[in-house]
């Protein structure tokens, strides 16, 4: 019987490794203090009751247990999932679309459209989420008063006011925004595939459908998945642009789970609820990401 | 020996990294600390920092000034005051234990820091000579348990800039003091006669009907102080009758415009009020000075300043308000400067600029501030149901006339609970 060895590493090998290690630990570090230990103080602060000065008090499982029976804070995190959703599946709807259209073009005209289309993401949230409350201002706003002057007053509506529109036109306007990003990530991704393919498929006689259909998509699936993953990620914790919109109103119609957290710690100086809610709103956000990917997964093409 | 150079390359790195690391970390030590370290710049000079320059207040700009020529030992630092942002600028300073000498903040809405130990008492530091610049009652406002935490600046109270053009082609009269029936009234008709919408009020300030009310509904002043004491339930019917007459004039949509009423900005309202789109705007009595100087500007002079309708039948004939101040946070490394400081922000010299602009201030000065601005100052009751938490005070300030407009009983239940919580 051959007993089994663990892999040797020659000199050369260990000393590479040791390089390697001494370049990464700066990283380390830094992640270290930046992620590693916040994640672990957030843990003991959920645990605990602080108020920003004084002693902690251990409390156990008691914020989690106040969480869960506490019907506003969970409220804010369904407003959250809803703004997470709609914003991810816009982005991404709208990204595909985007990159699709302006990979038929032609290379000066694609890259002022690349330029157009990619502009609202190099804008910061506060800015573009300024400019969008006077687009949808119910009474001067621009969206109204083009509704207005085509005859179509009844898709006037007070956007950033009405329960049941506000949380919709925050996802829109989140997605909106991310689009550009996803449509440069996707569109990277589509210039990657091989010439060759689609030399082949427009000799069987395919339009730009079905190469669309039967090449594109299916050889660009893993950067789709990345990014969807990304882009879930990014929606769930909106919240400058929730705040500059609509400051979590009208009343906390549209409080999302950040500013909830914010408020907890800030306004009402309970720290140790606020890491509970971060926590397990952080829980929730992997599990999305797990279901995304999970969803989504396949074999790799080789190209 | 370009190996040698990469791993001497490497190891440098590692070793600032860990370095600055530390060097970060050392920094804070416990979170807040105590008051009375005094910190020092490298120039030798006192350091101190104040969240007290609100943008577009004429006067702010000066008192830096004039403190830096007072005090040419302390090394200033002013930062903007921005409302949304301050609990959390002072809350994360002091976790971070580091030092904001003196910040512009309520009154009345202190709670959110003295239930943390946040604030620093100024009570060993109130001599009578300081005392004898406030009139009388002035300090209670800021005073919690016997301790005086925040000292106050200027009177502010709501009350409604008036279009009298407007008001004249709706036929209503024009009154200094009315009930609430004149003002449901007055909507009624400007609704009626005219394309103007009766009144506009901003997001921020949508709670001021409630909060009115609030303080004016009970036969006796025993019973409103019950009432802010958490001790008479939001059910009660009084409660109810009243909440629900202030939603009726957002379901018959007097309030600009319309649908939308309870997210309209400041500007916004502003905007609208200066083209005639709106007869009432809801403002604080601070406010009057520039809201006459914007329709002046939009070619209309004819503008008046009523008091806030009055729901009361009793003797509480009381406004909501109070008034604008400064504390001392706890952790002061520089409490003799911070309090210096706050020596010459409530002197008669600071409080007579205050007055040239038009403020109403709760001090024994010079001149005085246009009647209209400050018909209501003594009408003020310097506590309200705010007071009870800092919950209740976000929920009524910010939330209870939206929530309580869409979803009336889960209104009612998250005041309870917040009420309850509170005892």
């Amino acid at each position: 019987m051959k007993k089994k060895k663990g892999k040797k590493y020659g000199k050369l090998d260990r000393k590479l490794m040791g390089i390697g290690i001494l370049f990464l630990l700066p990283a380390a570090v830094l992640i270290g203090f930046t992620t590693v230990i916040p994640i672990i103080w957030n843990i003991v602060l959920s645990l605990s009751n602080w108020n920003g000065n004084g002693a902690l008090e251990f409390t156990g499982l008691d914020n989690y247990m106040k969480l869960f029976s506490d019907t506003a804070t969970l409220k804010t995190i369904r407003n959250s999932m809803v703004v997470a959703v709609g914003s991810t599946v816009v982005s991404m709807v709208l990204g595909i679309l985007l990159a699709l259209m302006i990979y038929k073009m032609g290379k000066k005209e694609g890259s002022v459209f690349r330029f157009i289309f990619y502009n609202p993401s190099m804008m910061p949230m506060t800015v573009a989420g300024l400019l969008f409350v006077f687009v949808l201002a119910p009474d001067e706003g621009l969206l109204n008063n083009i509704f207005g002057a085509m005859g179509l007053t009844s898709l006037q509506h007070a956007w950033l006011a009405e329960p049941g529109l506000v949380l919709g036109t925050l996802a829109v306007v989140s997605g909106f925004k991310d689009s550009g990003t996803i449509m440069m990530l996707i569109y990277t991704g589509v210039l990657a595939i091989p010439e060759d393919l689609f030399e082949s498929a427009r000799l069987d006689g395919t339009n730009y459908w079905k190469e669309i259909r039967l090449i594109i998509l299916p050889l660009i699936k893993p950067t789709i998945c990345m990014v969807l993953s990304m882009n879930v990620m990014w929606s769930f914790k909106t919240y400058d642009m929730v705040w500059t919109m609509t400051q979590g109103g009208p009343g906390s119609m549209s409080k999302t789970a950040p500013i909830a957290m914010i408020q907890q710690a800030f306004t009402y100086n309970k720290f140790g609820y606020a890491s509970a809610i971060g926590l397990v709103f952080s829980a929730l956000v992997l599990v999305c990401i797990a279901l995304v990917r999970r969803a989504l997964r396949s074999e790799a093409y080789e190209y | 020996m370009k190996k040698q150079i990469k791993k001497a390359a490497a190891l440098l790195l590692t070793v600032c990294t860990i370095a600055g690391m530390s060097a970060c970390a050392s920094g804070g030590g416990e979170a807040g600390g105590t008051a009375g370290q005094e910190t020092e710049s490298k120039t030798g000079k006192t350091d101190v920092v104040t969240i007290i320059e609100e943008p577009n207040v004429v006067y702010y700009p000066i008192f830096i000034e004039k403190l830096k020529e007072l005090y040419p030992d302390y090394n200033i630092t002013s930062k903007t005051w921005e409302q949304s942002q301050v609990e959390k600028t002072v809350k994360t300073a002091f976790a971070g234990g580091e030092s904001i000498d003196v910040v512009k903040w309520y009154p009345n809405q202190m709670e959110t820091f003295i239930s943390s130990d946040m604030a620093l008492d100024l009570t060993p530091y109130m001599d009578d000579e300081w005392k004898s610049v406030f009139v009388d009652g002035a300090l209670d406002i800021g005073t919690y348990d016997g301790k005086l935490y925040c000292l106050p600046n200027s009177t502010v109270y709501p009350d409604i800039d008036i279009n009298v053009d407007i008001f004249e082609a709706a036929g209503v009269e024009v009154k200094e003091h009315w009930t609430w029936d004149e003002f449901v009234d007055a909507c009624e008709k400007i609704k009626a006669n005219t394309d103007a919408f009766p009144f506009g009020i901003s997001d921020t300030r949508c709670g001021w009907f409630q909060r009115n009310a609030l303080l004016q509904i009970w036969e006796t002043r025993d019973e409103m102080e019950e009432f802010i004491d958490g001790k008479i339930s939001f059910r009660d019917d009084r409660v109810v009758s009243a909440l629900d007459k202030i939603n009726e004039l957002f379901t018959k949509e007097y309030a600009y415009p319309g649908d939308g009423a309870f997210s309209q900005t400041k500007d916004q309202i502003e905007a609208a009020f200066t083209q005639g789109k709106i007869a009432m705007m809801c403002n604080v009595n601070n406010g009057g000075k520039n809201a006459r100087k914007l329709m002046a500007e939009a070619g209309n002079e004819n503008v008046r300043t009523v008091s806030w309708p009055s729901m009361a039948t009793g003797e509480c004939d009381y406004v909501l308000g109070g008034c604008d101040g400064y504390f001392i946070p706890a952790n002061t490394q520089n409490v003799d400067a911070a309090v210096n400081i706050l020596k010459y922000l409530t002197s008669p010299e600071a409080f007579e600029y205050q007055v040239e602009d038009g403020d109403v201030v709760p001090a024994k000065v010079e001149g005085s501030a246009d009647e209209e601005f400050s018909r209501d100052s003594n009408k003020v009751y310097p506590k309200e149901i705010l007071s009870l938490s800092a919950e209740m005070n976000d929920y009524v300030n910010y939330n209870i006339a939206a929530n309580y407009f869409y979803d009336k009983e889960n209104a009612l239940t998250e005041l309870e609970a917040l009420r309850e919580s509170a005892q």
